[in-house]
């Protein structure tokens, strides 16, 4: 029943006083703030306290949260903007890396050679790649594939200007295919011989 | 053809970031929230600060800190304060001069540069403020 509630309702109820309707807001967003968190600082332990950390920071500025923008959007600016403190506290270097945008890529071969791992193998291979980005790189393309998020929508959360957001994706994206065709081979190999073997 | 391959490249990779899903989080990482914001709350309710003088109050303070500062900027302060009755200090001064008191302490004799005075007022208003708002706050 309380998972049906919206979230500016959410909202209402946890501002009049009932903070056990926060839990709903909590489960609702949840992962994609743990994943805002985790892209950027590549380690689960840390990402987990990082996200705890976005809801308490949310839940006592809820008061200050106007509706100017999607309650997701503020929570991935949050989860973003502690991100990055997180980095910066345990002084780690926010990795750029720049991929060769003029190499080419089969893709018809290596949606074949994706399409013959397991649905499992496959996701793990997916999120191993995207680790290996740089932070920033890859919540991009998370926040734009995966929330299919607008370039203005991802401009308020990080700061960057629509245009480094677009230039930005393209390069990740170069840059995750040149990692996925570099991590293809051994895996199939790997799923080949668990399946023989 | 550039195009037609970043459209493939765009394609795939949607296919393949959405297949694999957002990161999920420990099993126990609402309740663990829910449980941290239970006791912030309980102890914001046990210690509940509040600032000694409210917002409202600072206002006449500052209205008067402003008007002295206006006065002494724009008066005539070189006046001889000497001239200046003090019936208080005066009656004190009085009582020492007599017999009774004579050669304890003459009043007349203690002299106090203006700054002293300044500071002193002020120590005293705000010192009265104060107490009136450490009553009503310890009440």
């Amino acid at each position: 029943m309380m998972s049906r509630l919206t979230d500016q309702e959410i909202i209402i109820q946890v501002r009049a006083g009932d903070t056990a309707t926060f839990s709903v807001l909590v489960d609702r967003y949840k992962s994609m703030v743990f994943t805002v968190a985790i892209r950027m600082i590549k380690q689960r332990e840390d990402a987990e306290e990082v996200a705890q950390d976005v809801f308490l920071s949310a839940y006592g500025a809820l008061e200050t949260f106007r509706g100017d923008s999607k309650i997701s959007t503020w929570l991935y600016r949050i989860a973003y903007r502690k991100s990055l403190d997180h980095i910066k506290k345990k002084k780690r270097k926010i990795i750029t890396e720049f991929a060769d945008v003029s190499e080419r890529f089969d893709i018809g071969a290596m949606d074949q050679q994706m399409n013959s791992l397991e649905q499992n193998e496959r996701n793990q291979c997916v999120k191993a790649a995207i680790e290996e980005l740089a932070g920033d790189d890859a919540l991009l393309i998370t926040l734009f594939y995966l929330k299919e998020l607008s370039l203005k929508e991802i401009e308020q959360i990080t700061g960057f200007s629509s245009n480094t957001v677009k230039v930005r994706i393209f390069r990740g994206r170069k840059r995750l295919l040149e990692i996925l065709k570099r991590r293809l081979e051994p895996e199939i190999i790997k799923a080949y011989e668990g399946r023989t073997g | 053809m550039k195009e037609e391959q970043d459209r493939k490249a765009d394609e795939f990779i949607r296919k393949l970031v959405v297949e694999a899903g957002a990161d999920q989080p420990s099993d126990q990482f609402t309740q663990s929230l829910m449980k941290k914001i239970g006791q912030e709350q309980l102890q914001s309710s046990v210690t509940r600060y509040q600032p000694l003088i409210s917002k409202k109050g600072w206002l006449p303070i500052a209205a008067t800190i402003l008007g002295i500062c206006f006065i002494l900027l724009t008066g005539d302060w070189q006046q001889d304060w000497s001239a200046v009755p003090i019936p208080f200090l005066d009656e004190i001064g009085a009582l020492f001069h007599s017999d009774r008191y004579a050669g304890m302490l003459n009043m007349n004799s203690i002299s106090v540069d203006h700054t002293v005075v300044y500071a002193l007022l002020m120590l005293s208003f705000f010192f009265y403020i104060q107490i009136i708002y450490l009553k009503k706050f310890l009440r």
